[in-house]
């Protein structure tokens, strides 16, 4: 037993790694990004369970393919899905938005060349898909530090949504560190919070332990978040695979 | 032998001498009828200098990387420009300095630096005969062997130093100490053995490419 799970992990880190566009945390967008003309198909799983006053639990999917045009842009187009239930709601699944996001990185995409400092900046446009009149965008500014087997990122988000009798505007700040166990599996501490600020909806804010891989063409990284405000907990994973 | 390589040119000191001398001599190369000859690279380790500014140039010309044993200082660059009419991958799966340049066509360069000595592998993901050997070194003080085997390395600092011979097919690289004394030439002679070698491996995935009919429609071009 103990051979053969041995040999797994063995062969999964043997095996040549792609930098891709991967974050080593579940909630925090990174700063890496996909070789030239690479593809890559990336893709969420998150779960937002009892928060706010409702008990509302949300399991949201978000499935994004993504396009490397040069070495400091890359192009993705997204589809995003999920189901809702409260104290006060129906469960429900749909079909929520659909759009494109444009991110960039300023540094050269080579983590020797760049140094030890990075950044990346994210900008999303989504179409809501019931309420046909709205509009969601979306924005990111991430950084990261890396200095031998420590990883450290912050991501400041904020999401804004428009329509026409209403409007949202929500920060979403998230950061974590990350150790390197074995090349490139890494565990870590990651926090993250939803705060809004024109909306009637209250912040919340989780922080829990985060564990990363990358190998081939996959790479992973899930967080368990454990809920310090307005939440019982919001566990993510997130995995992108090269094609 | 990599490690090897790596060990001890890490592991000497870099202490540096005033005074220069010359290095001279001949590398006897032997080989099997099927060992193709490779280009023989001789150079000095046990001190340090700083890599000259200028990037070395590794051409991608019909599929093939130019030169294929490439020479470089620690901390100084090495480019890549894509002559040939489609696009290429460089990358490179070795664990001192893995690297992704990405696909990029003919007429474009992209450049890497290379901080510590090591020997790296260099391959395209999208051509598997393309394979080349990066020798990261930590001075300036090495030089390509002519047809005969000689080779002269001038401007060596005084000191005892270790000289290597290293070829893509060596079996192992080669030494010997030398004592270089200040205005004076010092001879030494090496050995080197070549074996067979296919330089088969893995895409950047670290799986086996797909055959080039499917997966390179950049050669229809």
């Amino acid at each position: 037993m103990h051979r053969t799970a041995a040999a797994f992990i063995a062969l999964l880190l043997g095996s040549a790694t792609a930098h891709a566009g991967r974050s080593h945390f579940g909630w925090s967008y990174g700063t890496d990004i996909i070789p030239e003309r690479g593809t890559e198909l990336e893709w969420w799983i998150l779960e937002e369970n009892k928060e706010g006053d409702t008990n509302k639990d949300e399991t949201a999917f978000w499935w994004g393919l993504l396009f490397a045009v040069t070495p400091h842009w890359e192009v993705g187009i997204t589809t995003e899905a999920q189901f809702e239930k409260s104290d006060v709601e129906e469960p429900d699944v749909r079909f929520t938005r659909w759009g494109g996001e444009l991110r960039y990185r300023p540094q050269s995409p080579d983590p020797i060349d760049a140094g030890p400092f990075a950044t990346k900046f994210r900008l999303g446009v989504k179409r809501l898909i019931e309420e046909r009149a709205g509009i969601r965008g979306e924005a990111d500014v991430i950084a990261s530090y890396t200095k031998g087997r420590i990883h450290v990122a912050a991501d400041l988000g904020v999401i804004g949504i428009r329509l026409p009798d209403d409007e949202e505007v929500e920060v979403r700040p998230s950061g974590g560190v990350s150790l390197s166990v074995v090349q490139d599996f890494r565990l870590g501490v990651e926090t993250y919070a939803e705060i809004p600020l024109v909306a009637e909806d209250k912040a919340w804010w989780v922080v829990g332990p985060t564990a990363s891989l990358t190998s081939g063409r996959v790479w992973v990284a899930a967080t368990y978040g454990i809920g310090i405000l307005g939440i019982r907990d919001a566990p993510r994973i997130t995995f992108g695979a090269a094609l | 032998m990599r490690a090897l390589v790596v060990t001890i040119a890490v592991l000497c000191a870099a202490v540096r001498a005033d005074a220069d001398g010359v290095v001279r001599g001949a590398v006897a190369v032997t080989r099997g009828k099927d060992v193709p000859p490779g280009t023989v690279l001789v150079y000095l380790v046990g001190f340090a200098e700083p890599a000259p500014s200028t990037p070395v140039v590794v051409k991608q010309v019909n599929k093939r990387f130019i030169p294929d044993l490439i020479v470089a200082t620690a901390g100084g660059t090495v480019s890549f420009p894509n002559g040939d009419p489609f696009l290429h991958n460089v990358f490179s799966p070795t664990s001192e300095r893995v690297f992704d340049m990405g696909s990029y066509p003919q007429g474009e360069t992209r450049t890497r630096t290379f901080p510590k000595p090591g020997v790296i592998d260099i391959f395209c993901n999208i051509h598997p005969e393309m394979s080349a050997t990066l020798v990261v070194l930590p001075n300036t003080k090495f030089t390509i062997a002519d047809a005969s085997g000689a080779f002269e390395i001038k401007g060596v600092p005084a000191g005892t130093w270790t000289v290597f011979a290293y070829s893509r097919r060596a079996e192992r690289p080669t030494s010997t100490k030398v004592v270089v004394s200040d205005g004076a030439t010092t001879q030494i002679e090496l050995q080197l053995n070549e074996v067979p070698r296919d330089f088969k491996h893995r895409n950047k995935f670290g799986e086996a490419y797909r055959p080039s009919t499917i997966y390179n429609p950049g050669d229809a071009r």
